[in-house]
């Protein structure tokens, strides 16, 4: 029996997660895929809202401002990437200039701080490479950037720190009533199923969180579109092109692109919003890489399109009826909170949702504060901004941080192998990839992917053939040498 | 070697630092012993020395240099042993992180931590990468089983493991075709090898030996243009390709099923050091602008091989590492070269012609002045002109010039002497 069961571990179930683990309960975060943050968390454009954006009076517009003002001290106390490098909401023909206005007077409603319609020359002068019709914009020095998995792995590690277990490649197929408590139906892998009780269960669920809150609910009825945003990104070396994160202002023709620096260093071209019929469609598209790379021409008007590193898509949920977040317990399911909806400013809310929820939950449960709770993580050491001293310092205590494994990123063994005995372990390549930059850089991994599977088969205890990209089904190698000579000519099947 | 006890980076000093041990790291390393300069280091990032060779175990190597035909491996080893018995200090598991002011490198490894290289002249020799996935802006979904040319060839010749056995590959560069067969060998079924220009960037006799003799379709002018699977690769969308534009023609596509996608589809110098460095990069090469001496816009810092250019042969690889390497000894046994800037020639690509090395000519020029281009088209029959000032100085007859191998010329320098830019120019013979 658990006091809590987390459902999804994104941004909103690893909030949950931090923040309730400073109680004194027995709590689980579940999830169906192989790390955290592999939904809506893991592709999107990384931004911190200022929150000048949401309707005044929405759950938007109020946990947008509270969870802004939260990142910066916990970037600070848990070690995650965060730069407010302020947003600027720009206008690029004086007949744009009225929506920056109409922009500027919400965020002053909602309480955003230090807002500012800056001049044509003080605009470029910021951004000197951006479009020079541009006449205005609205300055938010409030709006920043953050490394959305980063802050999801700092909640995580916290919250396993404090005693919270996780569970991945956990699939939540129906939750039941049962007396006071709720019944979750798990599938694992294996194909075997099990069953948990909760006494109170959050629906962190994501792109799921619609189906998850169908079945504990009949009032409560909504539907989670997936909504797909292609991104593009480009090489390091114009991850200075911009400095602030830079939004064209709405209008009539369309919500527009963002062009915006990354933590990371590199600069991020997108999004744009295609309706999915599915939720695992995180697939790319010509015409929507092209579309945006046009779209963006308008900040940028001469994008450098052959410095341009990867691209992918990632999925809102977005409930298209009632666009709000749809936060709390339905009145016919009581003890089920969920967490639905939540698309922009979800990852800039959900810090505030986390700790909004841990109050609720941990006085509806009576549960004390742990005498001891961890509130502090170091952040993760990287040999790419480490001083010369402190590189020097790491190898004679550990020679595996001399050892660099990722040349494009400069990613040691040492990084790699503490993230494969993180707290909430990394167990895939791609898991690898997220929490150090191996192969995330110019040549995408193509050195450092034969290096990176031999450690992750050395710390797992695995053979190299079962070292998977990402879900358990996307293994690498199909098998050692010789193994194909045992099937016929041309295989069609599956071997493995 | 010291090791390091405190918080405090190791400096060392040396007359050449090289960065790579490999054909190029290996013959600059042992040219520049030859020419009198006994102290000299070689930082390598892997474990061994040979760069790209360890895992080349086809054979067509050293033809050029060794009149007989050898693989990489053996090729490779030959390249050490010559090191080898000059006693030349390669360092392992030691990658430079930077380049500084001064002929500097910050170099790190696990047995000497970090370390300040002061070097009073450097080489780059780092080589190329693979351009991937990304750099080509092909669309669908990021499954497992994307893969490049050469890490395939490294998954299979040296951790002796296959990652896919139903293969499309996109793009025929010369690793992409050895790969093909190579997976044939392991009884992998390659599919198809698709290009997306009307000629393959691979060497004939490579496309002969490594498709034709094992039925393996290589279809020109098509593309990929979608990947398709959730967790492993499923599909790959085959496009048609319009000549002209070089652009996939929308609603040719075709579905073809399988569980790997190799891309061979070309090479990029690796120079992100040289660029973070200040050192000038030619747009066409991709590599260091240099001059005759191989020497780079940054005084005493040399390149050479596929960091410089990508090759097609490594005996050249040598051979220009041989060369930057004599040129460096030089420089530190003159204490420097002297600034001749001014009077220099510029090499520009004229006609057909993608970029040329050396990009600069000085007046110290030999009167045997070695050029290296490629071609930008097949031309048959060409004439090959060089053109100082509008005015013809120099032609070459070829029975051929294609674009997957490189061309070289040998010129009297003083041809140049005294002109600020001299052209090299391609046309095409009666019968193209």
């Amino acid at each position: 029996m658990y006091d809590v069961v987390i459902v999804g571990a994104g941004i909103a179930g690893c909030a949950c997660a931090h923040f309730l683990a400073r109680y004194d309960l027995n709590i689980l975060v579940v999830d169906a895929s192989y790390d955290i943050a592999t939904g809506t968390t893991r592709a999107n454009s990384g931004i911190v809202h200022g929150g000048y954006d949401p309707e005044p009076g929405t759950l938007k517009a109020r946990f947008n401002i509270e969870g802004s003002r939260m990142y910066p001290g916990l970037a600070r106390d848990l070690g995650f990437d965060f730069r407010q490098n302020g947003s600027l909401v720009v206008a690029f023909s004086e007949e744009e200039r009225p929506n920056i206005e109409k922009l500027y007077a919400r965020g002053i409603t909602n309480g955003v701080e230090g807002l500012r319609i800056i001049e044509s020359d003080e605009l470029h002068e910021k951004e000197p490479l951006l479009n020079p019709a541009a006449v205005a914009a609205l300055w938010v020095p409030t709006g920043g950037i953050v490394d959305p998995y980063g802050i999801t792995l700092a909640f995580a590690e916290t919250a396993a720190c404090n005693g919270v277990t996780f569970k991945f490649d956990t699939c939540v197929s129906d939750i039941r009533r049962a007396e006071n408590n709720w019944e979750l139906i798990i599938d694992n892998p294996e194909g075997t199923s099990q069953t948990l009780e909760a006494r109170i269960v959050i629906n962190a669920a994501g792109l799921n969180s619609g189906l998850l809150n169908s079945y504990v609910s009949k009032e409560n009825d909504f539907k989670i579109t997936p909504r797909a945003g292609e991104y593009l990104l480009l090489d390091k070396i114009w991850g200075n092109a911009f400095t602030s994160t830079v939004f064209q202002v709405p209008t009539a023709a369309g919500k527009g692109v963002l062009v915006s620096p990354t933590v990371e260093g590199n600069l991020l071209i997108g999004p744009n919003a295609v309706a999915r019929e599915h939720t695992y469609e995180t697939q790319t598209t010509n015409e929507g890489l092209a579309q945006i790379l046009k779209d963006a021409s308008k900040t940028w008007v001469k994008i450098p399109a052959g410095d341009i590193i990867t691209n992918f898509a990632g999925l809102r949920s977005t409930c298209v009826e009632s666009p709000d977040f749809h936060l709390g317990e339905p009145a016919d399911a009581p003890g089920f909170f969920n967490i639905c909806g939540f698309d922009s400013p979800g990852l800039t809310a959900a810090p505030a949702v986390g700790k909004y929820f841990a109050e609720i939950i941990s006085e509806r449960l009576q549960a004390a504060e742990k005498p001891a709770y961890i509130d502090h993580r170091d952040a993760p050491r990287h040999l790419s901004t480490m001083s010369d001293s402190e590189i020097a310092l790491a190898v004679a205590e550990n020679p595996a941080w001399g050892r660099v494994v990722c040349r494009c990123e400069q990613v040691s063994e040492a990084e790699i192998v503490e993230a494969l005995r993180s707290p909430v372990p990394a167990r895939t390549v791609d898991a690898i990839k997220w929490r150090t930059r191996a192969g995330m850089g110019r040549c995408q991994a193509g050195f450092c992917l034969p290096l990176t599977i031999e450690l992750i088969a050395k710390e797992h205890g695995i053979e190299l053939t079962q070292v998977c990209k990402g879900s358990h089904d996307s293994r690498l190698i199909l098998g050692e040498r010789g193994f194909l000579n045992e099937l016929p000519h041309i295989s069609m099947g599956g071997a493995c | 070697m010291a090791q390091t006890l405190c918080g405090n980076p190791t400096t060392f000093k040396t007359d050449i630092a090289i960065i790579g041990a490999g054909a190029a790291g290996l013959a600059a390393a042992v040219s520049a012993y030859d020419a009198g300069v006994h102290d000299i280091m070689v930082f390598e990032r892997e474990d061994a020395p040979g760069g790209i060779l360890k895992q080349c175990i086809h054979n067509g190597f050293g033809l050029q240099r060794y009149k007989e035909e050898l693989s990489g491996p053996e090729y490779a080893h030959r390249e050490y042993a010559a090191a080898l018995q000059r006693g030349i200090n390669i360092n392992y598991a030691a990658t430079v992180l930077s380049i500084e002011p001064n002929t500097t490198l910050r170099v790190l490894s696990p047995e000497f931590g970090l370390a300040h290289v002061e070097a009073k002249a450097i080489i780059l020799a780092m080589g190329s990468r693979e351009r991937t996935r990304g750099a080509l802006r092909i669309p669908g979904t990021r499954p497992a089983g994307v893969y490049t040319a050469g890490t395939v060839q490294r998954l299979i010749n040296l951790q002796g493991i296959v990652p896919g056995k139903e293969v499309v590959m996109l793009g025929s560069g010369d690793i992409g075709l050895i790969v093909a067969r190579r997976l044939v060998y392991e009884g992998a079924h390659v599919k198809m090898v698709l290009n997306r220009s009307h000629f393959s960037g691979g060497l004939r006799r490579n496309i002969v030996q490594c498709l034709d003799d094992y039925g393996i379709p290589l279809r020109l002018l098509q593309t990929v243009t979608n990947v398709y699977g959730r967790d492993r690769i499923e599909a790959v969308g085959v496009s048609e390709v319009d000549k002209p534009t070089k652009q996939a023609i929308p609603g040719t596509e075709e579905r073809v099923s399988c569980d790997m996608l190799v891309l061979s589809v070309g090479l990029i110098p690796e120079n992100d050091l040289s660029r973070a460095a200040g050192i000038s990069l030619d747009r066409g090469s991709q590599g260091a602008i240099v001059n005759e001496q191989y020497q780079t816009s940054v005084p005493g810092i040399f390149s050479c091989g596929n960091v410089l250019h990508v090759h097609d042969l490594v005996d050249f690889v040598s051979d220009e590492g041989e060369r930057a390497g004599r040129s460096a000894a030089a420089y530190v046994q003159n204490e420097g070269a002297p600034e001749q800037q001014t009077a220099t020639t510029r090499i520009v690509p004229g006609n057909g012609v993608g970029y040329v090395v050396p990009q600069l000519v000085t007046p110290a020029a030999h009167d045997d002045l070695l050029l290296r281009f490629r071609v930008r088209d097949i031309y048959h029959k060409p004439t090959i002109s060089v053109k100082v000032d509008g005015e013809t100085v120099k032609t070459f007859k070829r029975p051929i010039l294609i674009p997957a191998e490189m061309v070289e010329i040998h010129l009297n320098a003083q041809l140049l002497a005294g002109h600020a830019t001299a052209e090299i120019h391609i046309e095409a013979g009666q019968n193209s």
